[in-house]
Formats: C-alpha cells, sequence, structure tokens
C-alpha cells in the first residue's frame, strides 16, 4: 500500500514571513548603520589626509623659501603674521665667462628653471679688492637666456648665456648666480575655501594656489613669526635669522562647523652669515 | 516530490531548496568588509610610505649637510689649494653609522687668470640608507682666502743687516721663482713683482749695499716698529702661533725634512715632515707646515725643507740648506755657508750673513705657495648667499 502523502505546503506562514522580514529588517539596518559609520570614518579619515597634505605642502614650500633667503642680504621685503613678500630664487649657476661688451654670463653648474618665464631678474657675486668689505651681490634684469652663445674660459661649453643689463664689473668667473622673482605668499580666497597662495610682488593681485585649502585668515590658517637671532620676535625683514611657520587646514566639510587640524615648524634663514 | 530509486517520495521543503539568502547576505557582507579594510589599508598605507619618504628625504637633506661641513672641516689646503680651474675632487660615498651618505665634489670654479680670486663649488648629494629614493642635493660657494703675511722685500729687518766673511752673500728683491724642479704649473697665475731687496730703517743698517739688489735694493722705512712688524692685519704673530702644525723647544734642529707618505697621502702628522720641496710627484710636495719654536732653531746639513717657520728667538741656517717659503724671527737670523732660500723674511732684530754662498732670493711664488698651501688659507663661506638647494 503506498504512503500517502501529507497535505501540500502552499507557502510560508505569517508568521514565518514576519519573522523572516524582521531579521532581514535587522541586518539590513545594522548593515546601512555600519556602512553610513565607515562612510563617516573614510570622509573623516581622508579629509584628515587631505588636511596633512595640504599642511605639509605648504610648511614645506614656505620652510624651502625661507631657507633660501638672506635677510641681511634684503630678500625678505616685508614681513606680516599672514603672508611674506621675499626673493625666489628659482635657479642657480656658476659663471664661467663674463663679457662686459655683450653684457653676457656664460654659466655653469646650472640647477633650477633657467627660463625668462620663470624669472627676470638675477643677483650675481661681486668683488673688488681682497677684503670682504667690498663684496655685492648685484642684482641685474634680465633680458634673454640662451643655450647657445659664448663658451667659457676653460674652453667647456657654457650649459646657458644669460644676458643682462648693468653693470658687470666685479664679476668674477666663478661667482655665483641667482635667478629669482619677488614674489608673495599668502592666503587667499577661492571658490570659498582659503589657500596658500603665490604671486608676483610687482604685478597684481592675482594669487596662483600653491597648497591647500587652509582655514581662513580669521581662524589662523597661516601664522607667520618672526625671530632675531636672540630669540626675540621682530617685524623688521633685515632682522629675520628664523621663521615659525604654523598652517591650519579645514578636516570638515561644511564651512559653517569646521574643525581643523595644526602643524608648524621653524626653519633658519640659511643663507645670512 | 523528490525521486528515490525511483519511486517519488515526499521530502520537506527545507530539505531540498535552499531558498534563503543568509549565504548571500555573509557574502556581500564579508565583500563590503574586505572593500572597508582594503580601503583602510590603502589609506594606511599611503599615510605610510608618505611618512617613509619623509623620513627619507629628512635623511638625505642632513646627510647632505653632513657632507658639506666634513669637506669645509677638513680642508687640506695642500690639496685643494693646489687644483686648477675645472678640476674637481670627489668625496665619498661616505655612510653614517646611524643610516644614510653622502657624496661630495669640490671643484674649483674660478679662472686661471685670476688667481687671488679663488672660487670654490661644492656640491653634496645626500641619500637615505634604503631604499636609495629621495636623495636631496645641496652646494655652497667657498672662497679659498689667506693672509698676505709677505713680503713688501725679500728681508725685512728691524736692525741690520750685516755681510761678513765669504764668497758673495747677496740678498736679491729679484723676483726668481726656485730653479730646477719645481714645475712651471706650481707658479702659474702667480704674479712675479721684484720688490726691495732689503727694508730697513736707516740706510746705515747694511753694511754692504753691494751685496743687495731689488728694485730698488734697499729701501729705507723709519715707520714700521717692532709690534707692526709682525701685524699681518687680520692675523699678528701669536694668531699664526696658534695656527702652527707643530710646535718644537728652544735649540731644535733640523738637518733634513723626512717626507713621509701614508696611503698615497702626506703625512702631516709626522713632525719632521717639513714638505718635499724637490720631488713634485710627491703628495708632500704642496705641504707647507706651520712651525713654530720656542726659541733658537738651527737648520742644518745638507738638507732641504719648506713651510712657515715662527721662531721666537734666533733661526740659524748653515749650508748646504734649501729652504722654501716664509720665516718670522723674532730676534736675529744667520745664514752661513752655501744655503739657498727662496720666499721672505721677517726679522726682529739682525740678519747675519757668513760663509760661503748664502743667498737670499725673494720668491713670489714660494711665498705664495707657502701662504695658499698652508693652513693659513681656510674656506670661508662667501656672504650671504652661499648656501643652496638643488633641483
Amino acid at each position: 500500500m503506498m504512503p500517502r502523502p501529507p497535505a501540500r505546503s502552499l507557502g510560508f506562514t505569517l508568521v514565518e514571513v514576519i519573522v523572516a522580514m524582521t531579521l532581514t529588517g535587522i541586518v539590513v539596518a545594522g548593515t546601512l548603520k555600519a556602512l553610513t559609520a565607515q562612510r563617516k570614518f573614510y570622509t573623516r579619515q581622508a579629509r584628515i589626509l587631505d588636511a596633512r597634505h595640504a599642511m605639509r605642502a605648504s610648511t614645506i614650500i614656505l620652510a624651502s623659501e625661507f631657507r633660501e633667503a638672506s635677510a641681511t642680504g634684503g630678500d625678505l621685503y616685508a614681513v606680516a603674521a599672514d603672508s611674506v613678500a621675499l626673493r625666489s630664487t628659482v635657479g642657480f649657476a656658476i659663471v664661467c665667462n663674463v663679457s662686459g661688451v655683450s653684457g653676457t654670463l656664460s654659466l655653469k653648474h646650472l640647477s633650477g628653471h633657467f627660463r625668462l618665464d620663470a624669472a627676470d631678474s638675477v643677483l650675481v657675486f661681486a668683488e673688488y679688492g681682497a677684503s670682504d668689505a667690498d663684496d655685492v651681490w648685484r642684482a641685474l634684469p634680465v633680458v634673454g637666456i640662451s643655450t647657445a652663445g659664448s663658451n667659457c674660459d676653460s674652453g667647456e661649453t657654457a650649459d646657458r648665456v644669460v644676458t643682462v643689463t648693468g653693470d658687470l664689473s666685479g664679476i668674477w668667473v666663478g661667482a655665483p648666480l641667482r635667478l629669482f622673482r619677488a614674489y608673495v605668499f599668502g592666503l587667499f580666497e577661492f571658490n570659498g575655501r582659503w589657500w596658500l597662495g603665490r604671486r608676483n610682488r610687482g604685478s597684481g593681485p592675482d594669487y596662483v594656489p600653491v597648497a591647500g585649502p587652509l582655514a581662513p585668515p580669521g581662524d589662523g590658517g597661516l601664522q607667520l613669526t618672526y625671530y632675531r637671532q636672540d630669540g626675540a620676535t621682530t617685524v623688521n625683514p633685515s632682522l629675520v635669522s628664523r621663521v615659525h611657520i604654523s598652517v591650519r587646514a579645514p578636516t570638515d566639510r561644511t564651512l559653517a562647523d569646521p574643525a581643523y587640524r595644526d602643524l608648524s615648524t621653524s626653519t633658519y634663514l640659511r643663507n645670512d652669515g | 516530490m523528490a525521486e528515490l530509486r525511483g519511486v517519488k517520495v515526499w521530502m520537506p521543503a527545507r530539505l531540498k531548496d535552499s531558498g534563503g539568502f543568509a549565504l548571500a547576505m555573509a557574502i556581500f557582507a564579508l565583500v563590503l568588509l574586505a572593500v572597508i579594510v582594503a580601503g583602510g589599508y590603502f589609506s594606511a598605507s599611503q599615510e605610510f610610505h608618505i611618512g617613509r619618504g619623509m623620513r627619507s628625504t629628512t635623511t638625505s637633506f642632513y646627510a647632505g649637510e653632513a657632507g658639506i661641513r666634513q669637506v669645509l672641516e677638513d680642508w687640506d689646503p695642500a690639496v685643494y689649494g693646489a687644483l686648477l680651474p675645472g678640476d674637481t675632487i670627489t668625496v665619498g660615498p661616505v655612510a653614517f653609522e646611524g643610516g644614510g651618505s653622502y657624496t661630495a665634489s669640490v671643484v674649483r670654479v674660478g679662472s686661471a687668470a685670476d688667481s687671488a680670486k679663488r672660487y670654490f663649488y661644492i656640491e653634496s648629494v645626500g641619500r637615505p640608507p634604503s631604499p636609495t629614493v629621495g636623495e636631496r642635493r645641496q652646494a655652497v660657494v667657498v672662497r679659498a682666502t689667506f693672509p698676505e703675511l709677505c713680503c713688501d722685500g725679500a728681508v725685512k729687518t728691524y736692525n741690520q743687516v750685516l755681510f761678513g766673511g765669504g764668497a758673495q752673500p747677496i740678498i736679491s728683491g729679484l723676483n726668481d721663482d726656485p730653479p730646477g724642479t719645481w714645475p712651471a704649473s706650481a707658479c702659474a697665475g702667480i704674479p712675479g713683482d721684484s720688490a726691495p731687496g732689503v727694508i730697513v730703517r736707516q740706510a746705515a743698517n747694511v753694511n754692504d749695499p753691494t751685496r743687495v739688489q731689488g728694485q730698488p735694493p734697499i729701501w729705507i722705512d723709519p715707520t714700521f716698529t717692532l709690534p707692526t712688524m709682525f701685524d699681518f692685519g687680520d692675523l699678528d704673530y701669536d694668531d699664526l702661533v696658534a695656527l702652527a702644525d707643530h710646535e718644537f723647544p728652544d735649540g731644535f734642529s733640523l738637518n733634513n725634512s723626512q717626507p713621509t707618505v701614508v696611503d698615497g697621502k702626506c703625512d702631516r702628522s709626522n713632525p719632521l715632515n717639513w714638505g718635499a720641496p724637490s720631488t713634485p710627484s710627491s703628495p708632500c710636495f704642496n705641504y707647507f707646515p706651520i712651525i713654530h719654536v720656542t726659541g733658537d732653531l738651527s737648520l742644518t746639513g745638507s738638507g732641504e725643507a719648506q713651510g712657515i717657520l715662527l721662531v721666537d728667538r734666533d733661526l740659524t741656517i748653515t749650508g748646504p740648506f734649501e729652504f722654501y717659503g716664509i720665516v718670522l724671527v723674532k730676534r736675529d737670523l744667520f745664514m752661513g755657508g752655501p744655503v739657498d732660500f727662496y720666499g721672505g723674511a721677517v726679522v726682529g732684530d739682525d740678519v747675519h750673513f757668513s760663509g760661503a754662498t748664502p743667498r737670499f732670493w725673494l720668491s713670489r711664488c714660494a711665498t705664495e705657495r707657502a701662504e695658499r698651501l698652508s693652513k693659513l688659507t681656510r674656506p670661508r663661506l662667501i656672504s650671504p648667499r652661499a648656501w643652496v638647494e638643488l633641483f
């Protein structure tokens, strides 16, 4: 005799469905909550990383500029708590031939960007007598930079030849030369955010962003403190021996409720004495 | 209805059908977790690499900086002072115990046409220990300058110049490069202007003017005093004593320089090594020690020496002996017998010439080499803006 099959199961009972839906809801809600938390965590972490990168870049750039400057040589034009105007060295070389007739200086041991669109002036070392007292760095406007021209006194091929206007007396083979441009570094606002920017000191107020975003000036986005050799603070550009650079960058998306991270560093001006 | 050996049998639905979503949810959750962990790892790894890169570049920066400082600290005038324009000396690579290394190069960048302006370009490349990424380059420009001790004339003396006995003693202010073994390159670029043979305070102080040559042979200068004779502007006698390589007691006598070479380098630690003036191929040919003697000094025998001698009392040279360089003698200078002296002298009391052919020749080459290749020459950073970070 064949066994009699039980009555066919037609589906879940209401209780089963409710239980399943409740469990599913709990799991989905938990997953969503975890996801949201993770998303917030990563967003926050990403912003902290971004802020750190912005602060690091800002301090590295500014420290590099200050390190290269000579306060006694007049490289700091103006110093303020949230900006600085200075001579920025964009190229360095050694003079290997001087031609007063053509107004050219041939160069070896080149480093940096020797292009007219990068800078339009040079500082070149000049000396006269044996004493250091008459040594001078002479600033000369550059009217041309080429890869062809007179060779070095040694017979080697010069890496570049710069044509300048001005007095070339006292400039000897072996003298160092710096290609420079006068820049202002400071905070500026763009698209509702504040950036460390750089602009030409002489022409126009337009900043070019170099790092950021940073906190607004009122929240201490960039704070520069200048110290003399004896450790006292100073606002006299020619007395600056050390600069404390402090930057602050936002880590929250909402501008209304910012949270900030800070980074500070100190750098000595390397080219005095 | 499932089949079992061809017979359809009933089985509970939960055993024959996996219709739930727990597995899918579990896989989804695992994938999600994996993504989250991977994202976290990626961020942390980026930060780690950035941090490591920063540490590497910082190490490189200070290693390069140390390279420049070390070159300046170890500056050997006998080596760097002999470089011709365009010559380069490479130092390193030098590794530090704590990690990092540097390689420095010293380039004489001045012009042969102007020997007084001695510019050197020192470039140092710093590298981290490992991995070898993030090297930093920096450079300085220095001038190797020296104070001019010598010489307004071949011999400048406070009191008398006394020629006695012997044949043909002579003092000559007509510039004369050391003959024979000195190669032309040793004196290249050094101005060869002549000067007075002797400088004294009054004409009567020279007992036989016919023995003196120069332009003019005798220069009378009543203005100088004992203190001013030994004051050379930036340096005075005591400053020079402080720079001395070696010091000897009163009564010291040298019969010949003993140039010694260790590992291909001139051994400066040997106090009896007073250079190798007649051997241009020797590493000690360019070594001009500054010697201080606290009393009397004698140079005797068939020998030779070079350098800068600071003698607190008398200096006696008896031949056959050859000396190249500068002597500053606080009291008397005695030269007897066949002596050849190339250089210049400042004498605080009398000069005595006796015996056969003691000769004193003004030599700009010998005096400048003594100044340039001795510890008188120190590299100094040009001021300001000597330092540059290279790209």
